[in-house]
């Protein structure tokens, strides 16, 4: 279901090179300006139930399905994966996938879990070591390339968030699809069509979904129980266009700390401060309305099992019930989800109306 | 119905009020004072280390000084240059579970959200929050290596609490900015906590708090080179040490402990021969029941030759400013990086020591050291050494199945054994 106009490549020269990555804290302008298509690697839900060599069945389910999707082969011929050492299974990632598959070369991006100068300073050096190994001409020539992507992207994502952010009409999943093809087509900018061309969102309460990476199966499980999803706040939702992109270079900011400094301050995943993440959440749920919040937090993720009891408190405050699930990657939208998903829409339906 | 509870609920109240006031009292602390001083220790040091860690609690509960939790790991010299008293709440979960008082705690942890997948040292940790058996905190001190679950633990404790956290981001690379970005952080720490506590930061009391370091770490390599002399000390004594180095780093009082354990090793007769299979423990122990490891070491009569907790990872702090020597030492543990490296680690450890294999008892919610246990167990392996993982709980007992762990390890056993008449 991918939208029409993003298809075809509308004569833009395929790049020569392909580098994928997990995390969405990975600036994909440096990858760009580099000469490669960042490609994000999500694996296919269904490589979540398996057990890919050397990871533990007690690690999160999307890391394995990042190690399984790798061995089947499901992302094609890639010329470079970028790890982002976000937590603790995405090194093990790492170091399972190195020993794992001998080719493509695997690239360790460390990235800070705290935003501030000292952790931007430190992030961009690490983004300038990531450029220079790419290939990213250095001095003046690296300088204008570099610009270059980078305001491609601050373009692609502001037009994004209009069409994709609360505001939007169209259904979660359809934003999902219009996500990822954006990604795939960052030199395309999308326009926005009207918003009867979407398939709509469920004319129900709206809730905020939040947690670490949300897989497509719940998304469309709260759909079919006739929520509307207003805020996507999910690795594989919205989550990544909050780049502050309002806050692009100008002037003779250096572009490597202007990046960091940008990809730090993002709306936060759970693997962020804690201060950050309730700062972030509680001045977004005064701006979006909506009637509840459902958490989804892949089971053995430690960051998002720590982070619904403090996210829960906040939204409580605002008088808007939560609830949490938890689930696998690859099984996450299971029977007993859908039961207490309809339990869960069946209260907002009654506040909703009354 | 409603009578009954309200009962239960005050027999509980009463409980736990008598609980927290016996460990306010300092008659419970002279009274444990002379039971240590009376008591049987496999090592005369391990008396030292409870006169010392009763030392420290009395101090946490009676308010001597200002109270500051550390986390696994937190270079504990800022808090002792600032005369702080240091308190680790993932020891006193160890402790809490060999008391058979954790599942309480637990219990709270899970009515209050937090997820039975989550480690359970840390679950232990906001149970006995929110019940407030420990002491106070002025401030919290949480590393985010090693362990994804306690700067989140401490961040959850400071909102419980209104206790100021920090929190220490430690990158995975060891580069010069990553040495550069630690020891910048550390020094706002340092700052920031003076403030905090009401105390004025002196640079030269890091300096003799490093020193302290030094000599404790000088004194923990002499201790585990003496091991390499067959030392006939038992793991699952040497495994309470670890209490030492997650407390102790820039104390003078815990580096004189340290430089005792050497001396009384240096002074021990070399173990039996006949003690077989030599085996390097990976990891913790289950705090609540001693009788795996007393299976393995008394009746089996295997030997515990060394503990990957016990190795002094980090190198020297001397020649180098003591902020840049912290980040180093910070960035300097095998099991933060690559599995790989870890494995060469254990590998070199293992043949250190002779070990005949390596045992790894895999706590349940540990994603760090577990995550990639296959590929840890693979590497070890290949390089000829027998690897076990006992998955297991050390802090939750409910799922606990000590038949099932003794028949793997007898099942090893008896490989080990077969391999060594061959």
């Amino acid at each position: 279901m991918i939208p029409s106009f993003y298809d075809g490549s509308s004569g833009v020269p395929a790049p020569r090179k392909r580098a994928g990555y997990f995390c969405t804290y990975t600036p994909v302008e440096i990858l760009a300006a580099a000469g490669f298509a960042p490609l994000r690697l999500e694996p296919p839900q269904a490589a979540g139930d398996e057990l890919p060599p050397y990871l533990a069945a007690n690690l999160c389910s999307f890391a394995r399905a990042c190690l399984t999707g790798g061995v089947r082969g499901v992302w094609g011929k890639l010329d470079l994966i970028v790890v982002a050492g976000s937590c603790t299974a995405m090194v093990h990632l790492y170091s399972a996938w190195r020993a794992t598959l001998p080719s493509p070369p695997v690239y360790f991006l460390d990235v800070p879990r705290r935003s501030g100068e000292e952790a931007a300073t430190f992030f961009a050096a690490q983004l300038r070591r990531l450029a220079s190994v790419l290939g990213l001409p250095s001095g003046s020539a690296g300088e204008v390339l570099l610009r270059e992507a980078v305001e491609r992207y601050v373009r692609q994502r502001i037009l994004l968030r209009e069409l994709c952010g609360p505001l939007s009409c169209a259904g979660a999943v359809y934003r999902r699809a219009v996500l990822r093809a954006a990604e795939r087509a960052p030199a395309e900018l999308p326009t926005a069509p009207p918003n009867e061309c979407y398939p709509p969102a469920p004319a129900g309460p709206a809730i905020f979904l939040t947690g670490c990476v949300v897989p497509d199966d719940i998304v469309s499980l709260v759909e079919e129980c006739g929520l509307r999803v207003a805020m996507d706040d999910s690795c594989a939702g919205s989550r990544p266009l909050q780049v502050g992109d309002e806050a692009a270079p100008s002037g003779e900011e250096d572009l490597f700390f202007n990046l960091a400094r940008r990809y730090l301050n993002r709306a936060p995943c759970p693997r962020m401060t804690l201060e950050s993440r309730l700062a972030y959440l509680r001045s977004i749920i005064k701006s979006i309305p909506c009637a509840g919040m459902i958490y989804f937090a892949l089971k053995f993720c430690d960051f998002a099992m720590h982070d619904f009891p403090q996210v829960r408190a906040v939204f409580e405050e605002a008088g808007l019930p939560a609830i949490f699930l938890q689930g696998e990657y690859g099984d996450a939208a299971t029977g007993q989800m859908r039961t207490r998903v309809e339990a869960f829409a069946e209260l907002l339906h009654r506040g909703w109306r009354s | 119905m409603a009578i009954l509870n309200l009962q239960e609920a005050l027999a509980v109240k009463i409980k736990d009020g008598l609980k927290t006031r016996v460990l306010r009292s300092p008659w419970t602390y002279r009274l444990l004072r002379g039971a240590v001083r009376h008591s049987h220790f496999p090592l005369e040091t391990s008396r030292q280390m409870a006169l010392y860690a009763l030392q420290q609690t009395e101090r946490a509960y009676t308010g001597v000084a200002p109270v500051v939790w550390t986390s696994a790991f937190f270079p504990t010299e800022i808090p002792h240059a600032l005369g702080l008293t240091v308190f680790s709440p993932e020891v006193a979960a160890a402790l809490l579970a060999s008391l058979g008082l954790a599942e309480e705690c637990l219990d709270t942890a899970e009515r209050f959200w937090y997820d039975r997948d989550l480690c359970s040292f840390h679950r232990c940790v906001l149970g006995a929050t929110l019940k407030g058996y420990f002491p106070s905190p002025t401030a919290l001190l949480a590393t985010g290596h090693i362990c994804d679950s306690a700067p989140k633990t401490f961040e959850a404790v400071g909102r419980l609490t209104g206790a100021r956290t920090f929190f220490l981001d430690v990158p995975r690379e060891r580069t010069p900015e990553a040495e550069a970005y630690i020891a910048a952080q550390l020094r706002d720490i340092a700052r920031e906590l003076a403030a905090v506590c009401r105390l004025t930061w002196h640079p030269e009391r890091l300096v003799h708090a490093v020193e302290a370091s030094e000599r404790f770490r000088n004194a923990a390599v002499a201790a585990n080179l003496a091991r390499v002399g067959d030392v006939p000390w038992r793991g699952s004594d040497m495994l309470n040490f670890v209490y030492l180095l997650f407390v102790g780093q820039g104390d003078p009082q815990a580096a004189a402990v340290y430089t005792d354990l050497a001396r009384e090793a240096a002074r021990q007769p070399a173990r039996e021969k006949t003690r077989k299979p030599r085996l390097l423990w990976l990891h913790l122990k289950p705090y609540f029941d001693p009788s795996l490891l007393n299976y393995l070491e008394e009746e089996r009569g295997a030997a515990i030759v060394f503990e990957e907790m016990n190795y002094v990872y980090w190198p020297s702090l001397a020649g180098v400013s003591p902020w840049r020597g912290l980040a180093r030492k910070t960035l300097a543990h095998h099991a933060y990086h690559t599995t790989t490296e870890r494995a060469a680690v254990l590998v070199s450890l293992a043949r250190c020591y002779r070990a005949d294999g390596v045992v790894m008892f895999a706590h349940q919610g540990c994603r760090a050291t577990t995550g990639a246990l296959h590929l840890l167990g693979r590497l070890v392996q290949q390089e000829g050494l027998p690897f076990l993982a006992l998955q297991g709980d050390c802090i939750d007992r409910r799922d606990y199945a000590p038949e099932q762990l003794r028949t793997r390890l007898d099942a090893f056993l008896e490989m080990l054994e077969d391999r060594t008449v061959v």
